[in-house]
């Protein structure tokens, strides 16, 4: 179990996680941001990577940040990332069967072979002495994933794992990851900023709104009746086939405000209380949300 | 007003064809997009119109303004390249030189193509409304501004610059949803308000969709299906256009629950 608690995580003068709490339980939880919400910065503190400023990142009764050389390697065991981009997490100059020995030595494993986990990933054994470059954009994800999975980690972090890949390409990932994600019984966090991506693949969803979870609860729920205006932005910004033109989303340059709602500047229901009091996560039937008029925006779809 | 009229277009890399595009037309006010995955040689067609294939053989004729692209000379190319027809990628940002700020861009492009002083301020504040833009972006660097921001400056150059018909190559690919939203709006309302037309390469057939007016697809550099979007997407004829449209996630749709 990974589990954050009041997560405050910064570069520089301004924290751009601010006080998020999370929990990686059991199956899929999806975790939407668009660019600038802070969701990669959160991902590489539950990997370890990032200090906290304040909050813990814990690992069972563990706190990551504390553990022992020891600890922490088989840590990093147990929560793999599989990051965007496959051509940038693999050695170009090694062939990929080496890449996943490498992984397998790491952690001091011997099994599962190459083989094995590259037919686990619906990859011919043979792709072993190509090198990344040698193989499409899919191929590559799908080496990545095989690599995760030699240590047989309980965890993975998955960042935008099928953003840089074609749509039918992406089908085919989704579909991987469904299968070997139920079939090894491993939890995972998916963060995208595609919400259709995170509809097929995870039962709970939390809405990252300026390094701020703004809303939580079953997906299929948020995506049919946000309580959240910008989980209602997010969705109608979606464009599907045979649908209407989305409309224009006003104001998305407009910065977080500071005081208040985060989000009033661009909020369509922003009123006084807005602009005076920022709200605080609530629980509204099925789910957290940090709205003061999420009834109404609940009640008015 | 038929703007880009391309016929029996073959670009071809020794026995290997890159795309072969028996009839492809642009006309004023128009969205014509080109679907297809990497490698189907979208983007190929697209750079083919510019003239700006090289180290391939290309047969056929590619016709813009009424000048046929391939045998015209470099003066006549350049009063239709990067003026009347201007490329938009999928990222600006990389494309605009760091150390200018926008303004200090758009005067030297408009200067360029012999445009300055009065007339110059005018089709910049003209342009930078046009794509819903504050004034006062002028003045930033390009690292200053968002991809969404950034994306919409590289139409205003455009506009600037007297472009009637805007190739892009995924424009909004890297982009949020909300952001993209934007850009697809302001990119309606230049066509129905100045006519402009586009022609659109990209791989989100959900965009695509709901943008274009009419669409080719295309596989391994082929012509696999064409013809008004809203037919293409409700009746799919080749068993690839299926395949593709299968392929897109969506999402669950609203329960009619009234409480």
């Amino acid at each position: 179990m990974l589990t954050a608690e009041n997560l405050v995580l910064g570069y520089g003068a301004q924290p751009v996680v601010h006080g998020v709490d999370l929990s990686l339980g059991s199956g899929g939880a999806g975790l939407i941001g668009e660019s600038g919400s802070g969701k990669t910065t959160l991902a590489r503190a539950l990997l370890g990577l990032i200090k906290p400023r304040s909050g813990r990142v814990l690992y069972g009764s563990r706190e990551v940040i504390a553990m022992g050389r020891a600890e922490r390697a088989a840590f990093r065991g147990a929560v793999q990332p599989v990051f965007q981009d496959g051509s940038e997490a693999l050695n170009p100059r090694m062939r990929v069967g080496a890449s996943i020995t490498e992984a397998l030595r790491t952690h001091r494993r011997h099994e599962p072979g190459v083989a094995e986990l590259l037919r686990a990933v619906g990859l011919d054994p043979a792709l072993a002495d190509r090198r990344p470059h040698q193989l499409s954009g899919g191929q590559r994800q799908r080496v990545v994933i095989a690599r995760a999975l030699a240590v047989q980690p309980k965890t993975l972090i998955l960042d935008e794992p099928t953003s840089a890949l074609d749509v039918t390409v992406q089908a085919k990932v989704l579909d991987l990851l469904e299968r070997l994600t139920a079939e090894r019984d491993l939890n995972y966090l998916l963060i995208t900023h595609n919400l259709a991506v995170v509809s097929r693949l995870c039962s709970t969803s939390h809405v990252l709104f300026a390094g701020r979870v703004v809303e939580s609860g079953p997906t299929r729920a948020l995506l049919t009746r946000p309580a959240h205006p910008y989980t209602a932005m997010l969705r109608d910004a979606v464009p599907r086939i045979g649908g209407p033109p989305p409309g224009t989303a006003d104001r998305t340059e407009a910065a977080p405000a500071g005081t208040g709602c985060p989000f009033r500047l661009r909020c369509p229901l922003a009123d006084d209380r807005c602009a005076a009091q920022r709200p605080e996560p609530r629980v509204l039937g099925d789910r957290t949300v940090a709205c003061h008029r999420a009834e109404e925006a609940l009640t008015a779809r | 007003m038929t703007l880009i009229s391309v016929r029996d277009l073959r670009v071809r890399i020794g026995e290997r064809v890159i795309a072969d595009v028996p009839e492809l037309d642009v006309a004023r006010g128009e969205c014509v997009a080109v679907v297809g995955e990497s490698g189907s040689g979208k983007s190929t067609t697209l750079l083919s119109i510019l003239g700006l294939v090289e180290g391939a053989q290309i047969s056929g004729s590619i016709e813009a303004f009424g000048v046929d692209v391939r045998t015209a000379s470099r003066s006549r190319l350049r009063e239709i390249r990067g003026a009347k027809i201007a490329l938009v990628m999928q990222s600006p940002q990389a494309a605009l030189n760091p150390t200018l700020r926008l303004g200090t861009l758009l005067r030297r492009a408009l200067k360029r193509h012999g445009v300055a002083g009065a007339e110059a301020e005018r089709r910049t504040a003209q342009a930078v409304a046009d794509v819903m833009l504050e004034p006062a972006i002028l003045r930033r660097y390009p690292h200053e501004v968002s991809g969404g921001q950034a994306q919409r400056f590289a139409l205003a150059l455009a506009l600037a610059l007297g472009a009637e018909v805007i190739l892009a190559d995924e424009p909004t690919s890297a982009l949020d949803v909300t952001v993209q939203a934007e850009v697809v709006a302001v990119l309606r309302r230049l066509r129905a308000e100045r006519g402009l037309a586009v022609l659109l390469v990209s791989h989100d057939l959900a965009l695509v969709s709901i943008v274009a007016d009419r669409v080719l697809v295309m596989r391994e550099g082929r012509v696999v299906e064409s013809g008004p979007a809203a037919e293409v997407f409700a009746r799919p004829r080749d068993p690839y256009t299926r395949e593709l449209i299968a392929a897109v996630p969506v999402l669950p749709e609203a329960d009619r629950v009234h409480d």
